[in-house]
């Protein structure tokens, strides 16, 4: 009965959690036709508008404007594409490196000393200063921006990839699948590989989150998107200057970057539970 | 009788420790240290001892996963203690291995299909095609029902997924195979019906068994012969009457008498071990028992008792007993 109700509750959350992701992704899709405004249409004569519900508000803006005037619902819209963008090519790049170097790492002793060398090298930057470095020796941008917080978000997947892989490497079905005479290529990627999706799932979602929230902080230093393109993350840094008069500015991104990092990690609950044969079964 | 199918002789692995710090050299374990007997076909030879003395270890140097530090073994008649690359893979056809834990050995995210599917086209047996065609037959051969085939391990109860892991291991039609604690961990209702079917696949495929069990009870039922290990070093070995009713050597009768064996015939008074297995990183001169053996005598302390005949089918370890010395085919 309690397990009835836990896998109730339990679906009940992941449908949630899935039902705002599909309302941001349409939201970010359809952005031209919600809203009137384009995000970077300033409006001197309407600047720090509240929201149409507070004393002073319009429904002209219902969610209010920043101090330049442009409409606060127009830069949500947009700024959501980039920021989703952001976070998932993010996730790719770092899962899809951290999860090969991981397998390598694991299961090859030799690929392995260096490997986590290099990941040791690394983790001993700060990886604000890694990212400062690239950014300062590439330039800034979209793409360069994905590159930077992925190849900083590698190392941990590869560290939770390699000793699930060191683990399994030496359990009974490997050196079964070994005795049976089973190639090491099919060992790696048709034994273990699908023994360590889950737990890339679930770190791939937190990787989505962190990314999205990265990007705000390299964004406000200067080094990310510019400042033309609406994201959530510059949206929330721009408002902090404003937090006592105007506190709409940073609110609303910081509402939805929650809302969407909550929805992506249950999300990957489950779907990490999902894709447990285990749990599949019931 | 029928010929040798396995011999092994002196055969050896050490595993090295190292430091912490530099990974030097320091030591070495002595898992299996200088063990000697032979296997006819069709013949089931039971391993026994404590945990620790070595019998995973010897299991697992047979089966060429440990590379020997030294001793031989010959597989029908031919050296495969260097065997490398090809050779070895297509060596390993023929000696298989069922596991102690069904749960750990079978691949939680296969299907059972592919499971037992894969050993037979791997090797290029036969196509892919072939090889699923095969399934339903061995899932019978086991006991299980063909439609089990899509289900994956976690279905099947400790039992069932043992079955699963013999239909693998019977895929290939090996010669040999090592059962390492194969119905250990299952309830002892169902050890039976485990033990029923490896016997009964014995006599229809002409099998031999490396039967490795610290239970003396289910070694007895299985087994034609029973060679008794301690601390790396094959102790007694004997027909499996000679050894229940009339062991030799002092550890094989502490072992006997402390087990509940059903029909133990020769009363004898329950002998305790005293102290505890020595470290095999650092294993007592002379004998290795002599540090628990209640006959220990001055010689046991330096002087290792040679591997002797006492009678026809009974070889012993041990300073008590004269006989004929062995040159590495004890049988
Ligand atoms: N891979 C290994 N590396 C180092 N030591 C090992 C390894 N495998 C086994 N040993 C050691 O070898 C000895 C014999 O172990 P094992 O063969 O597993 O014994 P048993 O199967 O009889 O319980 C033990 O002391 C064990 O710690
Ligand atoms: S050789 Fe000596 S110490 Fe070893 S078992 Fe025989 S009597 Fe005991
Ligand atoms: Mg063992």
């Amino acid at each position: 009965m309690r397990k009835a109700i836990k896998r109730h509750m339990g679906s009940a959350v992941a449908w949630g959690a899935l039902g705002i992701l599909v309302v941001f992704a349409v939201c970010s899709l359809l952005a031209p036709v919600l809203t009137p405004y384009e995000a970077n249409a300033q409006d001197i004569m309407n600047r720090l508008v509240p929201p149409a519900w507070c004393a002073g508000g319009s429904l002209e803006h219902l969610l209010g404007t920043d101090e330049l005037g442009r409409d606060m619902l127009a830069r949500l819209l947009y700024g959501s594409r980039s920021s989703i963008l952001v976070g998932v090519l993010t996730a790719m790049l770092s899962g899809g490196l951290g999860v090969t170097l991981g397998l390598l790492s694991g299961y090859f002793p030799k690929a392995d000393a260096v490997i986590m060398r290099i990941a040791d090298i690394q983790l001993a930057f700060p990886s604000m200063l890694l990212a400062l470095a690239i950014v300062a020796v590439l330039g800034g941008g979209f793409f360069k921006l994905v590159m930077v917080l992925g190849i900083t978000g590698w190392v941990s997947f590869s560290r939770v990839i390699r000793s699930e892989v060191l683990s399994i490497r030496t359990s009974d079905y490997i050196l079964a699948a070994q005795t049976v005479g089973v190639g090491q290529a099919r060992i790696l990627f048709r034994h273990i590989l699908p023994n360590i999706i889950a737990p890339a799932v679930t770190i791939s979602t937190f990787q989505i989150a962190t990314a999205i929230i990265s990007e705000s902080s390299l964004s406000f230093l200067g080094l990310g998107i510019p400042p033309t393109t609406p994201t959530w993350g510059n949206m929330l840094h721009a408002g902090q200057l404003y937090m006592d008069s105007a506190w709409w500015i940073s609110l609303f991104p910081g509402i939805c970057i929650m809302l969407i990092v909550l929805s992506i990690n249950l999300l990957g609950d489950v779907l990490r539970d999902y894709m447990d044969p285990k749990t599949r079964q019931n | 009788m029928s010929e040798a199918l396995l011999e092994v002789k002196q055969l050896k692995k050490y595993f090295p420790i190292r430091s912490q710090l530099l990974k030097r050299e320091v030591g070495a374990v002595k898992a299996v240290d200088g063990v000697t007997f032979s296997l006819n076909t069709g013949e089931t030879i039971g391993i026994v001892g404590e945990s620790g003395c070595g019998k995973s270890t010897l299991g697992r140097v047979l089966m060429k996963v440990y590379e020997p530090t030294g001793g031989e073994i010959y597989f029908g008649g031919r050296d495969i203690t260097r065997l490398r690359g090809a050779e070895l893979k297509e060596h390993r056809k023929q000696i298989q291995m069922i596991f102690q834990d069904p749960y750990a050995s079978l691949n939680p995210k296969m299907r059972v299909r592919d499971i037992v599917a894969e050993p037979l086209w791997v090797n290029r047996m036969m196509s892919k095609e072939e090889a699923y065609g095969q399934v339903d037959s061995l899932l019978t051969t086991v006991g299980l029902r063909p439609t089990d085939a899509p289900k994956f391990p976690h279905q099947f109860s400790g039992g069932q997924r043992q079955r699963v892991g013999i239909a693998r291991a019977i895929a290939m039609s090996p010669r040999l195979i090592v059962a390492d604690e194969a119905v250990s961990a299952l309830d002892v209702s169902v050890q039976a019906q485990i033990l029923n079917l490896m016997m009964e696949l014995k006599a229809a495929n002409h099998l031999s068994y490396l039967f490795i069990s610290h239970n003396l009870a289910v070694v007895k039922h299985i087994s034609d012969k029973v060679g008794v290990m301690y601390l790396g070093n094959m102790m007694e070995i004997a027909e499996k009457n000679l050894l229940y009713h009339d062991a030799k050597h002092p550890y094989t009768q502490a072992l006997l008498s402390a087990a509940p064996v059903a029909d133990r015939t020769h009363k004898s008074q329950r002998i305790v071990l005293k102290g505890d297995v020595p470290n095999p990183a650092n294993p007592p001169e002379g004998c290795p028992f002599h540090t628990r053996c209640a006959q220990c005598k001055n010689i046991c302390k330096v002087e290792k008792p040679a591997f002797v005949k006492v009678a026809d089918m009974h070889y012993v370890a041990c300073h008590l007993y004269g006989g004929e010395q062995v040159q590495g085919n004890a049988s």
